[in-house]
């Protein structure tokens, strides 16, 4: 009987599998309708989606960044807004403002008209162009899901997503992202070139009259249950003390620091770059059609989760080395099992 | 594809507690291999060090043939090493890499992206805290199991430093079985270390230099093979790679070997040659002939012969008919000596026997003898006996002397009838002389090398009797020679002798200001080699001899030789190093060297004079045998050091 119970509750949680990589290739389907290549830039994008989350996008502008967040929220049925930012970009121009709303009947009301960061799908192009004021006005937004205006809070509908992108070269008037913020990104995707084959097919489908059409493939509702499936993953302990200790190697004041922490790194990730690890770990296992994410797992999403998180000091930013290269060195040293 | 594993796994629900063990065997299977696989690299990582301080001690060992406890540090930092090695490949051994180690070494063979990790670590939990996905999990590992093979996920590693290690270790095998076969050569060549003789240094340069000169000179050939056994010995001593057993066997085997020539015969010898002289003393011409023969002196004996022969050779003033008659007379009475001589003692035993037939009879007639007839009896027996050994020894020495009887008969048949083949005769004579002489001048170098070998008979002697307190006098007596501080050993101060008889020592005795010589088992004061009385030591000698009323009387129990003529040959010797006006007087030279050792040219010069003196006085006068090698070992004792 107990058997039985549980023979079901298991084929259960197999069509769940199964219908949520279905979702996930429909969706990098639609995706790749109009964006070629950059398979781990489109997967982080759905991740951050499953997780309900945040993605920071860097990469040299004419990539595509902007293209492949738009292409997203066609490909879901979701509101999407775009803000560019700029310099002289005010947190109202973000959240909203309170207008004096004339009508016959009521008279004059003072109305609060939401801003574009009320959207299911928020894409902050250049995000590193505009204050750190009016940055930091999407803090509250993105961490907690709501923005507080005056002495009213309005909630965001979920799922809530943030896209940023950023561009690295460009460093005169642009205001790097404050350490606070960037940890509120869930990924942070580094966006490359294409190669020589991917160049050839986004020249095809760029200079012809073939103009690709996105349609709409997953629904709010059906995003909510994946996100949902996504935290019914279980994680081994063994597994989960992996994640632990990876995030620990990245500070300093941990026993045993590495050559390159030991040297370069001035802080090392925040707890939130180990929840991003274990979600995104779940998520790469129901991509893969598994039920436990394992250790690869972890270390794959290891770099997307921490680079962003850990900060240089002077001598690491002197001497060009990269966050990656630290993580890098972190995983190839650190024992799997303890 | 996916869709279908997924599937797959849900079908395998209900195997699950069976095949999870399956996937436990397996994980565990695999971790123990780990587990061997990391024992197997730590120990032979560090196997270097124990394996190569071991072929290294190994060597040192060997080449400095430490076999005894002095070698005890190498074993026992090898020991440490060797724990030390144990301990690491122990922890190596002990220390678990996490539970899920095999799980994980499983899943990354197989690429199964750590479905049996994860599998092995939810089936720890309890059914109830198990989620949906965890036992879906499960059973996706579960699928997988039958698949999984540990021997192929963790195959077994050689170690890098395999071939390092079993080059060492080979090595280490040949080191120690070369090492035996040396060994064992080695035990059977040389005697065991506690069982060999040791002499004291001086003592061994004292042989050494002595057989250095007696192989200097040309000899017959059995007086060269001896020496060179000799020699021999020496250098086995000198090598302590003899027992005393076995020196005190070779030397008696020498001895044996040398004494071809016994005093008795030499006695016979000397007495034939006297009967000669006796003979040709009676004739003018033949005179000096025969006092050479009764000096003994054969190389003279053969020089007057051959004038003898040149006398009777030659025409211008011959000899006249009586002087010819007395010579002939002489020469025939000198050449039937032995065969008189063996008539004489033939008839004297002769009259013994019949005297002794007498008592037999008498005895066989049961008579009983007298207590005077008895005593004559034994008397009578021993007489015999000493005339059958002077009837060998009279043959022997004719025998030796044959050739020459036989050259002075013809000659004296000869003389008056054929002047020149009688002097030719003579001539022969003196050939046969001259082979007597080298005959007697072997006997004499084989009594050279005799004296010595009672020397060093005497040295072994003494020290066994002495025992380890002389070897520690004499080792402290060097160190002192070379310039050391001499500390005094336990057993006594320097110049405290308690020797009795051979058994002291020679020592310096430093008690009065004439330095004297402590000669054991004496206790008369020697003479100085001023001419006056030294003073003894502190504590002369207690010999076990008698003690002399005067200087020079008393003697040790064990002494040999002749005891000293007192008859006014003394000869005070008076030596005085040349005064140049440059440096020390003798006297503080001497001084000088009991304080700093026997070092410095000016002690070189002063050594050199005494020792001229005493050889001169040794091979001079009449010193005892048995002092000649305690003064000559004195001077070896005291000379000049480098």
């Amino acid at each position: 009987m107990k058997d039985e119970s549980i023979m079901s509750e298991n084929q259960s949680v197999t069509q769940q599998v199964l219908d949520f990589q279905t979702k996930v290739a429909t969706l990098r389907q639609e995706i790749g309708r109009v964006i070629v290549g950059q398979k781990e830039v489109v997967d982080g994008v759905i991740a951050c989606l499953l997780a309900g989350s945040h993605a920071l996008l860097e990469g040299v502008p004419g990539l595509g960044k902007t293209m492949l967040v738009r292409t997203l929220a066609q490909a879901v049925r979701l509101d999407f807004s775009r803000i560019q930012f700029t310099p002289d970009l005010m947190p109202a121009d973000i959240i909203g403002t309170t207008v004096i709303d004339e009508s016959a009947n009521a008279g004059k009301v003072f109305e609060f008209r939401k801003g574009p960061i009320f959207s299911h799908i928020v894409l902050a192009d250049e995000v590193n162009r505009a204050t750190p004021k009016t940055q930091s006005a999407l803090l509250e937004a993105m961490q907690e899901h709501r923005v507080t205006v005056g002495r009213t809070t309005y909630t965001i509908e979920e799922p809530y997503l943030v896209m940023a992108t950023q561009n690295p070269l460009e460093m005169e008037g642009t205001y790097p992202l404050p350490e606070a913020q960037l940890d509120r990104f869930f990924y942070k995707l580094a966006v490359t070139f294409p190669s020589r084959e991917e160049l050839h097919s986004i020249v095809d489908r760029t200079t012809t009259l073939h103009e690709a059409e996105v349609k709409a493939v997953l629904e709010r509702e059906e995003i909510l249950g994946m996100q949902k499936l996504v935290r019914q993953v279980a994680v081994a302990r063994h597994v989960q003390d992996y994640a632990v200790r990876l995030l620990q190697a990245t500070h300093v004041q941990t026993g045993k620091a590495f050559d390159k922490v030991q040297r370069f790194v001035r802080t090392g990730a925040s707890p939130r770059g180990l929840q991003a690890m274990l979600l995104g770990a779940k998520i790469q296992a129901l991509f893969d059609g598994r039920f436990a994410p394992g250790i690869e797992d972890i270390r794959s999403v290891a770099p997307l989760a921490l680079r962003h998180r850990i900060l240089l000091n002077f001598e690491g930013e002197a001497e060009g080395v990269t966050t990656d290269a630290v993580i890098e060195q972190i995983l190839s040293q650190l024992p799997e099992s303890a | 594809m996916r869709a279908a594993r997924l599937l797959g796994a849900s079908k395998a629900l209900g195997k699950s507690p069976q095949q999870i063990s399956l996937l436990r065997v397996k994980a565990r299977n695999a971790q123990a291999r780990a587990r061997l696989n990391r024992l197997f690299a730590t120990a032979f990582r560090w196997a270097p060090g124990p394996l190569g301080y071991a072929v290294i001690g190994l060597t040192y060992v060997k080449v400095a043939h430490r076999s005894d406890g002095s070698s005890g540090w190498l074993w026992l930092g090898g020991s440490l090493l060797l724990v030390a090695w144990l301990g690491i490949s122990a922890r190596a051994w002990l220390r678990r890499a996490g539970q899920s180690e095999g799980g994980l070494l499983l899943d990354h063979f197989h690429e199964l992206k750590g479905r049996v990790g994860n599998a092995l670590s939810f089936a720890e939990l309890p059914l109830s805290e198990r989620t949906p996905f965890m036992e879906a999990a499960i059973q996706d590992a579960v699928r997988v199991g039958p698949e999984l093979s540990p021997s192929l996920a963790v195959p077994w590693l050689i170690p890098r430093e395999t071939p390092f290690v079993v080059v060492l270790f080979f090595g280490l095998l040949g080191l120690s079985l070369l090492e035996v076969r040396v060994v064992r050569e080695a035990e059977r060549a040389a005697p065991k270390a506690s069982q060999a003789l040791v002499l004291a240094i001086d003592d061994v340069e004292y042989f050494k230099e002595i057989s250095a000169r007696l192989a200097e000179a040309p000899h017959a050939a059995d007086v060269n093979q001896a020496i060179q056994r000799f020699n021999q010995l020496v250098l086995d001593i000198a090598g302590e790679r003899v027992t005393r057993d076995e020196v005190f066997r070779r030397l008696d085997a020498l001895e044996r070997d040398l004494a071809d020539a016994s005093d008795a015969e030499k006695a016979a010898f000397e007495q034939a040659l006297k009967d000669r002289a006796s003979e040709l003393k009676s004739s003018q011409q033949s005179r000096a002939l025969g006092e050479a023969l009764e000096r003994h002196d054969v190389v003279n004996a053969e020089k007057e012969l051959k004038k003898l022969a040149e006398k009777v050779r030659q025409q211008k003033q011959p000899l006249n008919r009586p002087d010819l008659e007395r010579l002939k007379k002489a020469l025939e009475a000198a050449s039937q000596q032995t065969q008189k001589r063996l008539e004489r003692i033939e008839a004297r035993r002769q009259e013994l026997l019949s005297q002794t037939r007498r008592l037999l009879n008498k005895k066989k007639d049961q008579k009983p003898l007298s207590a005077q007839e008895a005593k004559e009896q034994k008397e009578t027996e021993r007489k015999l006996e000493r005339l059958d050994r002077e009837k060998r020894e009279a043959t022997a020495a004719g025998k030796g002397l044959a050739g020459l009887d036989k050259e002075l008969a013809e000659a004296a048949q000869k003389l008056m009838k054929e002047a020149g083949l009688s002097a030719k005769d003579l001539e022969q004579g003196a050939e046969q002389m001259n082979r007597t002489a080298q005959s007697e001048s072997s006997q004499q170098e084989k009594q050279q090398l005799k004296k010595r070998l009672e020397e060093l008979r005497e040295l072994l002697r003494q020290q066994g009797q002495a025992g380890k307190e002389q070897m520690k006098r004499l080792l402290r007596f060097g160190q002192r020679a070379r310039g050391g501080n001499g500390a005094p050993a336990e057993g006594g101060e320097p110049g405290e002798t308690n020797g009795k008889g051979p058994k002291g020592p020679i020592t310096l005795s430093r008690g009065g200001p004439g330095e004297g010589i402590d000669i054991p088992g004496g206790s008369g004061k020697p003479d100085a080699p001023g001419g006056q009385k030294g003073q003894k030591g502190q504590k002369p000698g207690q010999g076990e001899g008698s003690e002399g009323a005067e200087y020079g009387t008393g003697h040790a129990g064990g002494l040999r030789g002749d005891s000293t003529k007192l008859d006014g040959k003394f000869k005070d010797v008076s030596v005085v190093a040349a005064d140049t006006g440059e440096g020390a007087a003798s006297a503080e030279v001497i001084h000088g060297a009991a304080q700093r050792g026997f070092t410095g040219r000016g002690y070189s010069k002063v050594y050199t004079d005494y020792r001229t003196v005493a050889e001169s006085v040794i091979s001079k006068d009449e010193v005892p045998a048995g002092y000649r090698f305690y003064i000559r070992r004195y001077f070896q004792l005291i000379r000049p050091r480098e």
